[in-house]
């Protein structure tokens, strides 16, 4: 189940963020949101880590939790889109289908 | 990691034991410690010995592993017992080789049920003779193979063999032990009879003996499969007492999972570590066990996070750095999940679990177990792993007894109450701050000091958590994440409350409050910090309850015993808000000057304007606008408030103004428009706005330029209605907080009147006036500047210059003519610098309408023009230092010209001519003087040419010499010094020769210097004299040096100094040797048409020494006129130079018929001779 999305600004501020669990988990979500953002830039910066989806706006997994796992997107515009999910054992393509759902 | 033991943290090493002849025992033990693999080595000094240790216990089990028998096996039973005999015993006397024989049946029967390997070893000397029938009596009685009965010399120079070859032989007999044994109990687990525990504990078992002789592979898959074996004995807990026997599998669990990452990671298999961990947790984590002793489930998670992440980091130098993992496309893996920190955090993560799991439980076990019977006493670690028990002691017999599951529990939390967490998840925490900061992993390093500060908070160690919480609170607004920022300010806000830091209590308070968090997004959770929720209610809230405190309407009442620290007359509260800080929000001060240029004294407007968003309006007492001109500032006083006494006192010298309302309300600029008015002139800025809210409370809000101020990061990307700091919007694009002030108009003339140009070596003067028009002139300076105009300085140290005045191209000598009209005040007041080319004077008081005037003095000393800045700075109001300054300024250009331009020229006396050897033939060394003959008289013409505008009147000319050397050497005559009244027109030339006889040989002969005194010719109308002080002027001009030498031959032409037509006249050619030696001169005279001649045309003379030779001839002139005479040339044969006289020299003037010399008819004469 997707429990959070949000978008993030070219300067990693938050545009909108909207989580679907219950409100105590929204606190936690925002942080998990935030510091993919770090994994986004390690990415950017670091293209050649990435691997195969080089190239590529979608980022994939960017950072596993115990219960969450985290998908970015990233725009030409370098606008952020960050997905958290409670499915661990998801498939990369399948949130890459998803994510340009959401954004849609 | 540390707290496993040690047997389970390193790989295990094969042990022998060594009996028998102890003082060989410690060469042995170092070389197979130094053996690869290394040998650990049990030294028994007799045969005793080996019968204790190998005495076998048995047990019926009661767990999964002993928790001795990795010790057991590396430290108490070897794998190979080597018996060492001396070669003496062997070979001696029958009851020597009865002992023998007896010690090895002991040995035998000792090592028997273990499976030990026996090797025989014999110590024998340097020459002994070895006999084999006895060596073959020992094997047989030992029963081993040939090869294991070894001969060991420890002579050194058989030491080594020796030694090389025992070590082979153990390691050889190790590996054939463990071996053996693993196969023994791979036996048993394929009978597969075994119970569930049994076959963890054989695959255990092949495990380690696997390990022991380094078989990773088969280690790794016992492991395994132990660890599966142990995963499906979760299903059936049949046993009475399930906590322990879960916490004993998972304890049991723990310690195969460990050995199996750390073979995977040796192997470098980072990627199957990862992915088993992963595993491990997936299947355990569900396995929480009973609600009372959750904690422990917790605790043994961090754990496992923990270990894993210190093998990872430990083994992260030796591995691949995890960048260049291979990640497959269905490979579920990020980076992250190979590196150290995420483990450390999510270690951290559950010991937080665990903390609160324990706070719960210990808080039950004090509600239901108030009478504790002490019963978790003497409870200690059973001989199986991840068992408890009782140890009951009575006298001194101790027995060990099972607990149940109510006692272990009582147990385990009274153990864990023992240990304080916080201190645990900080140096967690730490760990991965340190790291995630090294690899610039911000955001993640953010979260961690995030947590650790929260640790400290609840420790209550707020100036710790206050430090961590700031560093946090930074990222989050720098980033605009709102949210997050609360809950930080939040805990900062009640740190702060907490150490009674009452302006930082207030400014977290004031920020919160104006944190753009509405009801939409905001979040209402139960989990939030002491912040409260994150809402607009909240905002209100906190606005209200500060504005109370700090208008003095109510006290803090949560400031329990910190009542003196209210804001009270003594305490005041004032807030600085600089460009950076984050209460701009709370208030943004802008200010616009509507002009940027303001006349001086002349008032213009401007315009102040205010934004707060904070949640509700607030009323602001007054305003105070500071400018950088303090006596600009005035203050706004708000009309609805009655001012305050003690205010007007303080404050009586500024300007008050009154404002209707300062009311602030949410994102409304409040503006506020006021007439500025600035008596001095430059930049008049404004600085700052300081306003006062309640009767303690100020904050200072740095002034900004509408077209400069930086957009709120916070409010940035709110959706709000945006409005303008001003009414109008070009202002606020364009308006800035600093305006210029012009200087009020002069009223002062400076003239500068000089005329025409100035000549080089006269001291010129520029009459300066400076008369008042319309103010008058208090503490006036003048400031005189020479600048170059071509550029470049008219200092020039490169060009030597032989005087020092002539350093300086054009100087300022000084200032004349400067009268001060009250004398007492010249002493005090006047101020007179003069430099080369700088000047400062300072011009008396002068009423409007008077004048005062002075002559700047200047020499050129080089021809160049000149700019001539003179600045006049005055005041025109008082003399006070600070007073406004008015500044005229005035230029002229001054040209620098040459008055006279001297040249010279030498000449011989007429019909003369000397025959100068370096003229005819320049030596290649010799100079470019000019070369005169030995004392005979040359003719040196000065000529002064006036290459200026200016009519010059020429005072004297003469050479003069620096001392007394020319005079003896040549002396040089002429007429008289003064030259009268000798007037040099624009471009005339005067001439005035000089005789020179040179009384030296000198190849370098100075003649001296020419001094020409002039002065500027007065006309009537001329008023030079108002522009020189000094009308005689020095131009000297040096003579170039001059080549003496003596001239052999000189020729003289001697002739009538006029001839008639048709009369005869003699023509004498003297030829003079002024040498000691005979001269042969060859001489040849050239035909004239307009002469008849006779005498020699060409013929060769000898000259005596000293002597002179004259040619004479007879000429009658043809024809009338200047004409030349035949012209004679010669040759010096003993110089081989020829030489001939000039074409002047032989000219002469032949009248037709013989002058009448009438003085009445001479001017008439010349005229009628040319015709």
């Amino acid at each position: 189940m997707i429990v959070c999305v949000a978008v993030v600004g070219h300067q990693n501020n938050p545009l909108y963020i909207q989580s679907f669990t219950d409100a105590d988990d929204a606190l936690k979500l925002h942080h998990i949101v935030h510091c993919s953002l770090d994994v986004v830039d390690e990415r950017v910066n670091n293209p050649k880590k990435s691997g195969p989806t080089l190239n590529d706006t979608f980022l994939g997994l960017l950072y596993p939790t115990e219960n969450y796992k985290v998908y970015g997107y990233l725009t030409n515009t370098k606008v952020k889109f960050i997905l958290v999910t409670t499915d661990l054992d998801v498939r990369d393509a399948d949130v890459r289908n998803e994510v340009p759902c959401c954004i849609c | 990691m540390e707290e496993y033991p040690e047997e389970l943290r390193s790989p295990p090493v094969a042990l022998v034991a060594l009996v028998g002849c102890s003082e060989h025992h410690g060469a042995m033990t170092t070389h197979l410690l130094s053996h690869q693999p290394p040998i650990n080595t049990l030294a028994l000094p007799d045969f005793s010995k080996l019968t204790h240790l190998l005495q076998r216990s048995s047990s019926s089990p009661g767990g999964f592993l002993k928790r001795d028998w990795l010790v057991k096996h590396r430290t108490k039973i070897p794998a190979v017992v080597a018996a060492l005999f001396s070669w003496d015993h062997v070979s001696g006397d029958p009851a020597q080789w009865v002992q023998v024989c007896s010690d090895l049946d002991d040995i035998k029967a000792a090592i028997r049920p273990k499976n030990t390997k026996l090797l025989l070893l014999v110590v024998v000397g340097k020459s002994e003779d070895i006999s084999e029938d006895r060596l073959l009596a020992l094997r047989k009685r030992a029963e081993v193979d040939s090869k294991y009965l070894l001969l060991y010399n420890p002579d050194p120079s058989q030491l080594d063999n020796s030694l090389q070859r025992l070590s082979a032989s153990f390691a050889e007999l190790g590996a054939t032990f463990y071996k053996e044994e693993g196969r023994r109990i791979k036996a048993r687990i394929e009978k597969n009879f075994s119970t569930p525990d049994l076959q963890v504990r054989y695959c255990f078992k092949v495990a380690v003996y696997a390990e022991f002789r380094g078989d990773w592979a088969e280690a790794l898959r016992f492991y395994e499969d132990a660890y599966y074996a142990l995963r499906e004995m979760i299903a059936t807990l049949t046993r009475l007492s399930p906590i322990q026997r879960l916490f004993e599998i998972k304890t049991v669990a723990e310690h195969l999972h460990f050995k199996i990452c750390t073979l995977l990671l040796h192997g470098g298999k980072l990627n199957e570590a990862v992915t088993w961990f992963c595993q491990h947790i997936g299947s355990y984590k569900s396995l929480v066990g009973a609600p009372e002793v959750i904690f422990l489930h917790w605790e043994w998670l961090s754990r496992q996070f923990l270990v894993f992440a210190e093998l990872l980091d430990s083994s992260s130098t030796t591995l691949p750095s995890t960048s260049s993992q291979p990640l497959g496309t269905d490979q579920l893996l990020s980076e992250w999940e190979f590196h150290p920190a995420y483990y450390y955090q999510s270690a951290a993560q559950y010991m937080m679990e665990k903390r609160s799991a324990l706070d719960l439980a210990v808080s039950n076990s004090e509600t239901f177990n108030e009478n504790d019977d002490g019963s978790a006493e003497s409870v200690i670690p059973s001989v199986y792993i991840g068992q408890f028990a009782r140890l009951l002691e009575q006298g001194d017999d101790s027995a060990i007894q099972s607990i149940t599951d109510d006692e272990y529990t009582r147990y385990v939390i009274a153990e864990g109450k023992r240990f304080q967490d916080n201190f645990e998840i900080i140096a967690l925490l730490k760990k991965c701050t340190e790291m995630y900061s090294n690899h610039k992993v911000q955001r993640m390093g953010s979260l961690c000091a995030f947590q650790i500060a929260r640790e400290y908070f609840s420790l209550g160690d707020f100036s710790n958590g206050k430090q961590f919480f700031d560093g946090v609170a930074n990222l989050y607004r720098e980033e605009g994440w709102i949210t997050l920022l609360w809950e930080v300010l939040g805990y900062l806000r009640e740190c702060s409350r907490k150490q009674g830091a009452i302006k930082e209590f207030v400014e977290v308070s004031l920020e919160m409050a104006a944190l753009p968090v509405s009801m939409v997004d905001g979040i209402q959770s139960s989990k939030c910090g002491p912040g409260g929720p994150a809402s607009l209610e909240q905002r209100e809230l906190i606005h209200r309850e500060i504005f109370a405190f700090i208008s003095g309407e109510a006290r803090l009442e949560f400031l329990n015993g910190l009542d003196d620290l209210k804001v009270t007359g003594d305490n005041t509260l004032h807030l600085e808000i600089d460009l950076v800080s984050p209460l701009r929000s709370v208030l943004l001060a802008s200010v616009a000057f509507h002009e940027q240029i303001i006349k001086s004294g002349v008032s213009s407007l401007i315009t102040i304007s205010l934004l707060s968003h904070l949640p509700l309006p607030i009323e602001i007492d007054q305003l105070e606008v500071q400018f950088n001109q303090a006596q600009c500032n005035f203050i706004i006083m708000n009309a609805q408030k009655s001012p305050l006494e003690a205010v007007q006192s303080e404050q009586h010298d500024h300007r008050m103004e009154s404002a209707p309302s300062l009311t602030l309300t949410t994102n409304k600029w409040l503006r506020l428009t006021y007439d500025i008015k600035s008596e001095q002139s430059g930049k008049l800025e404004c600085t700052s706005i300081i306003a006062k809210i309640g009767p303690h409370f100020t904050i200072c809000c740095r002034a900004e330029s509408p077209a400069s101020m930086d957009d709120l990061p916070v409010w940035k990307f709110e959706n709000l209605v945006e409005t303008f700091p001003t009414k109008d919007p070009a202002l606020s694009f364009s308006g800035q907080k600093a305006a210029q002030v012009e200087e009020p108009e002069p009223q002062v003339d400076v003239t500068l009147g000089a005329s025409g140009p100035a000549l080089v070596g006269e001291r010129f003067l520029v009459p300066v006036t400076i008369a008042s028009r319309g103010h008058a002139i208090y503490a006036g300076e003048m400031k005189i500047n020479l600048v170059d105009v071509r550029g470049g300085g008219l200092f020039s140290p490169r060009e030597s210059e032989p005087l020092s005045l002539d350093t300086h191209h054009v100087e300022l000598l000084g200032i004349v003519g400067a009268e001060w009209e009250d004398e007492s005040r010249k002493g005090s007041d006047k101020i007179m610098k003069i430099q080369q080319s700088f000047g400062l004077v300072s011009v008396p008081f002068l009423k409007i309408g008077e004048s005062w005037s002075c002559k700047l003095e200047i020499m050129w000393h080089r021809p160049k023009p000149i700019m001539l800045f003179v600045s006049l700075g005055y005041s025109p109001i008082s003399c006070e230092l600070n007073a406004q300054k008015v500044n005229v300024h005035q230029t002229l250009q001054i040209e620098g010209k040459d008055a006279v331009l001297i040249d010279q020229h030498f000449m011989l006396p007429f019909r003369k001519d000397s025959l100068l050897l370096s003229k005819v033939k320049p030596a290649p060394d010799s100079s470019q003087f000019s070369p005169l003959p030995l004392h005979e008289s040359t003719v040196l013409v000065v000529s002064a040419k006036n290459c200026c505008e200016v009519t010059l009147q020429l005072l004297s000319m003469a050479i003069k010499v620096d001392d007394g050397a020319t005079e003896k050497s040549c002396s040089i005559q002429h007429g008289n010094e003064d030259l009268g009244t000798a007037v040099l027109v624009p471009g005339e030339e005067f001439k005035k020769v000089f005789n020179v006889i040179p009384n030296l040989d000198s190849s370098k002969l100075r003649l001296g210097v020419v001094h020409l005194k002039w002065k500027r010719h007065c006309g009537i109308e001329d008023r030079s004299g108002l522009t020189v002080t000094d009308s005689k002027v020095v131009t000297k001009h040096e003579l170039p040096d001059v080549h003496v030498e003596l001239s052999p031959i000189i020729v003289n032409l001697e002739c009538p100094p006029y001839a008639i037509v048709g009369d005869s006249f003699m023509y004498h050619v003297k030829i003079r040797n002024q040498t000691e030696l005979l001269q042969e001169v060859k001489f040849s005279l050239a035909d004239s048409q307009t002469f008849v001649l006779s005498g020699s045309h060409s013929d060769t003379v000898f000259v005596l020494p000293k002597s002179e030779h004259v040619l004479r001839y007879k000429v009658v002139p043809l024809v009338s006129g200047l004409q030349q005479l035949p012209r004679i040339s010669l040759t010096s044969v003993r110089y081989s130079a020829r030489f001939q006289l000039s074409v002047a020299a032989s000219n002469v003037f032949v009248f037709p018929s013989k002058p009448h010399c009438n003085t009445e008819k001479r001017v008439e004469e010349p005229a009628a001779a040319a015709d």
